[in-house]
């Protein structure tokens, strides 16, 4: 194998390999500017996969899930200890 | 200009056109009869004759006008003028706290006896109107001052900028480059000749560190100012980059600023400027320094937004091309936009891919390779003239052995997907490049 075939080898193998990194470079970036937020996925009034739960005000509403697990617990005991 | 989630299935559309294509051509010539295979021959060394001709009709009509342009400043020195007037500085930023801080430390030590800073938050999210109202007040000559706004772009931060700016002469750069202390000394000047509207400054490459970012050196200066400078000649400068460009007040209000129908608002502007009849120069001693992107990826991101901004500003003014009088200059400028936005980048990786299959299936191998050796050592000349006219570091030049062959055709791939997706009008968005604090 002489000179130029090993310079032709060289030519030959930059231009392809450059062109396919070049295309799986471009690929890459769209595929990443895909995944990106839009500007719709930043709006706070746009539909949400789930709603917040807010919390009736005054009264039983005011206690908190532990408060009533603690008092289901002491009735539960409380009629243990009568039975 | 469009803004919606970005399809990958048509930009995958475009690379699965551009394989079937490549594919198709070597089958049909795998399976053609020597007389089409010799023919396929002769046409590769047609080709290379054209494109050789081109290449060095382009090289030294820009070398040579870039040659009289310089020595044009070097045998009647500079322009003198008897006043300087004062100057509103620019500084558009939309979560640039990263970088911010370099370019403002270079604001303060201009030469020159009186400016404004104006730093325009583009509602940012980060702390970079933090650092802009910690600059606030009177550093030296310079007068600093921020304003915010929600969030809408360059452009519109510029106009925003340009509606709060006080002085005769605007200065717009952008937030991650800096300036040499005698950046608006040396492009003030111009002014004197009251038919100047704009002047483009010198964008040098600051961070130099990997051989991605030297090449990136390299191509702004044979690649960018070299016909920026060639341009500066005839007074027609199509691009005044968006890191260093000095305006006339009168000239921006008189296009009414900065449109924000395109991704690359600079050359938009300029062509703008230049269509209402200002003259456009340039100035290579107005230095601004900049970063550029370290990563393969991010330099696509970046070369896919101008390229199609560029498409976009050529596509609002069709009608140039078929004008070439009264106004020459200009259609001069705008047809070699086009041509090396469009036409050059096509044409160049095809004939690549060409030349390649050819010389693989057909063995035209030798003659590609002489003919590369041969555009190799043009690119080597072409670097030493240019690095040496800019009296830039000689270990750029090097680099000439494979900016042809690898980084310009790199590029020219990323360019011709970008007019395709422009011809095809598919979505895009700003995609903001990476900042790394390293340049």
């Amino acid at each position: 194998m002489n000179v130029v075939d090993i310079l032709v080898a060289i030519v030959v193998v930059t231009i392809l390999v450059t062109i396919i990194l070049a295309v799986v470079t471009y690929v890459a970036y769209k595929l990443r500017l895909s995944r990106e937020p839009t500007p719709q996925d930043d709006d706070p009034d746009a539909l949400r996969y789930f709603v917040l739960f807010d919390p009736p005000t005054g009264g039983a509403g005011d206690r908190t899930a532990l408060d009533r697990l603690d008092q289901d617990v002491a009735d539960m005991e409380g009629h243990a200890a009568e039975a | 200009m469009s803004q919606g989630r970005h399809s990958i299935w048509s930009s995958l559309g475009v690379v699965f056109a551009l394989v079937g294509v490549t594919v198709g051509f070597v089958v049909w010539a795998l399976l053609a009869g020597p007389d089409i295979q010799r023919v396929m021959v002769r046409m590769v060394v047609v080709s290379l004759v054209i494109f050789l001709f081109l290449l060095f009709l382009r090289y030294f009509a820009l070398l040579w006008f870039s040659y009289l342009g310089h020595a044009e400043r070097n045998v009647l020195g500079v322009r003198e003028i008897k006043e300087l007037p004062p100057i509103s500085i620019l500084v558009p930023a939309y979560n640039e706290g990263l970088v911010l801080e370099r370019a403002l430390t270079s604001l303060m030590q201009l030469e020159y006896p009186e400016y404004e800073v104006l730093v325009i938050d583009d509602g940012s999210t980060d702390d970079t109107l933090e650092i802009a109202t910690g600059w606030e007040g009177q550093r030296g000559p310079g007068h600093f001052r921020v304003i915010t706004k929600p969030n809408g772009g360059k452009a519109s931060a510029l106009n925003a900028g340009i509606a709060h700016s006080l002085h005769p002469l605007i200065l717009c750069m952008d937030a991650d480059s800096s300036l040499e202390p005698r950046a608006l000394l040396t492009a003030a000047r111009h002014f004197s000749d009251p038919a100047v509207g704009a002047v483009a400054g010198n964008v040098k490459v600051e961070n130099r560190g990997r051989i991605l970012t030297r090449l990136q050196a390299l191509e702004y200066i044979e690649g960018l100012n070299m016909p920026r400078r060639a341009q500066g000649f005839i007074a027609a400068v199509n691009i005044v980059p968006g890191p260093v460009g000095l305006f006339r007040r009168e000239a921006l209000e008189e296009i009414g600023g900065y449109d924000t129908d395109t991704f690359a608002e600079d050359a938009d502007l300029t062509l703008k400027i230049m269509e209402v009849g200002w003259r456009v120069e340039y100035e290579d001693q107005s230095i601004a320094w900049t970063e550029a992107p370290e990563t393969w990826r991010d330099l696509t991101q970046q070369r896919y937004r101008w390229t199609r901004g560029i498409l976009q500003a050529i596509r609002k003014r069709k009608g140039i091309y078929l004008r070439p009088f009264p106004d020459f200059p200009l259609w001069i400028s705008t047809i070699q936009l086009g041509f090396e936005a469009i036409v050059w980048p096509v044409m160049n990786v095809f004939a690549h891919l060409f030349f390649a299959i050819v010389a693989i299936l057909f063995g035209a191998g030798e003659l590609i390779v002489y003919w590369m050796i041969l555009l190799t050592l043009l690119d080597l000349v072409a670097a030493l003239v240019t690095v040496s006219m800019e009296e830039e570091s000689l270990a750029l030049v090097p680099m000439a052995l494979i900016y042809r062959f690898v980084f310009i055709l790199f590029l020219d791939v990323v360019k011709m997907f970008a007019t395709m997706e422009e011809l095809f009008r598919l979505d895009m968005g700003w995609g903001k490049l990476e900042r790394l604090e390293n340049a």
